[in-house]
């Protein structure tokens, strides 16, 4: 069906691409918020990368799933935009401009929502660029090892291995909070 | 941590494949053996599913559902901007191509013109050229360094 879809637009048909649209755009929505952590902007880059896909669609494999092409092209929207930011925020002194009003914590005692929700959160940004992304796809996105696969193009066998090494940097990271629950 | 020994790749999936569930059934008769015989595989499991359970408390937020609703014409319009411009700047650089063609042919090859005149006309044309595209990068460099963007005013 995708690929149907993927071949009547580039005919010309503008309908078959909203179906794209359809499909993907909250897959893509929270693809750019893992990224960039700010619901406007995540919305912005995500819609962008539908328009940009719609022009480089004929340089698409159509053998290949339209999702992690549109993934590379969400990521690098995201990276460019946190790269811009970098730009910017270095000029306050590297004023943090971490945003974590995107997410929500399933935890009883109120008093310790926000903390655990900002700390996990410092947590997963103080990872290296490709043990956050692999945790964000897998945690929050919950993808199988074989769409990661596909997405990061790269065997299973190293989306477990970086899996572990992501997760063992987190558990570092979040470690007194570990020991209080072991 | 950094003097801990790594573990077995098998044993990094497997508890990979635990906390995701994704084991299958030899795979699951694999890990419960490991952790009956292995003190320190039970520990790495005991330790990953806590951090597992931290992070499966915090979750994104749903956004409002009218966001869906107008994002599929969002595209669209980005899609019929990308066009636009295409055709804008082709038509800019078309124009610009044909006049600077008869500007050469008819206005500088003219010899009833003055020389004078032609050298004023040269200088104001450039000048006026080079205003326009200094005003436009700085505007573009301020707007693209902004320390203050994310700041609401």
């Amino acid at each position: 069906m995708e690929r149907h879809w993927v071949e009547e637009t580039l005919h010309g048909n503008k309908q078959a691409f909203g179906h794209l649209v359809k499909r993907y755009m909250q897959r893509s929505y929270y693809v750019a918020l893992g990224f960039v952590h700010n619901h406007e902007q995540a919305l912005d880059i995500s819609q962008e990368a539908f328009a940009k896909a719609y022009y480089s669609l004929n340089r698409f494999d159509l053998q290949k799933p339209f999702f992690p092409w549109l993934y590379r092209i969400v990521k690098n929207l995201s990276l460019n935009e946190i790269r811009n930011r970098k730009n910017r925020t270095a000029k306050l002194q590297n004023l943090a401009f971490l945003d974590f009003s995107h997410t929500v914590v399933e935890e009883d005692r109120p008093l310790e929502k926000e903390e655990l929700k900002k700390e996990v959160w410092q947590a997963i940004d103080s990872l290296k660029p490709a043990e956050k992304e692999i945790i964000l796809l897998r945690e929050f996105q919950e993808y199988s090892y074989q769409e990661i696969a596909e997405m990061l193009e790269i065997p299973v066998g190293t989306v477990m291995s970086r899996l572990y090494t992501a997760r063992k940097a987190l558990k570092e990271q979040l470690k007194h909070k570990v020991a209080d629950l072991i | 941590m950094k003097n801990e020994k790594p573990i077995p790749e098998e044993w990094q999936h497997l508890l990979m494949k635990a906390l995701d569930e994704a084991l299958t059934q030899e795979e699951q008769s694999r890990f419960e053996q490991l952790l009956e015989s292995s003190t320190v595989f039970r520990h790495e499991w005991r330790e990953f599913s806590a951090v597992h359970a931290l992070t499966k408390k915090v979750r994104y937020k749903e956004p409002q559902g009218e966001i869906w609703d107008m994002y599929q014409t969002n595209v669209y319009h980005r899609i019929e901007r990308g066009l636009s411009w295409f055709l804008t700047l082709t038509g800019i650089l078309i124009l610009t191509a044909y006049g600077l063609y008869e500007f050469v042919t008819l206005f500088l090859a003219d010899p009833a013109i003055p020389g004078i005149v032609k050298i004023g006309v040269v200088f104001l044309g450039s000048g006026l050229v080079a205003l326009f595209f200094s005003v436009v990068r700085e505007k573009l460099f301020i707007r693209k360094n902004d320390p203050y963007r994310e700041v609401e005013r």
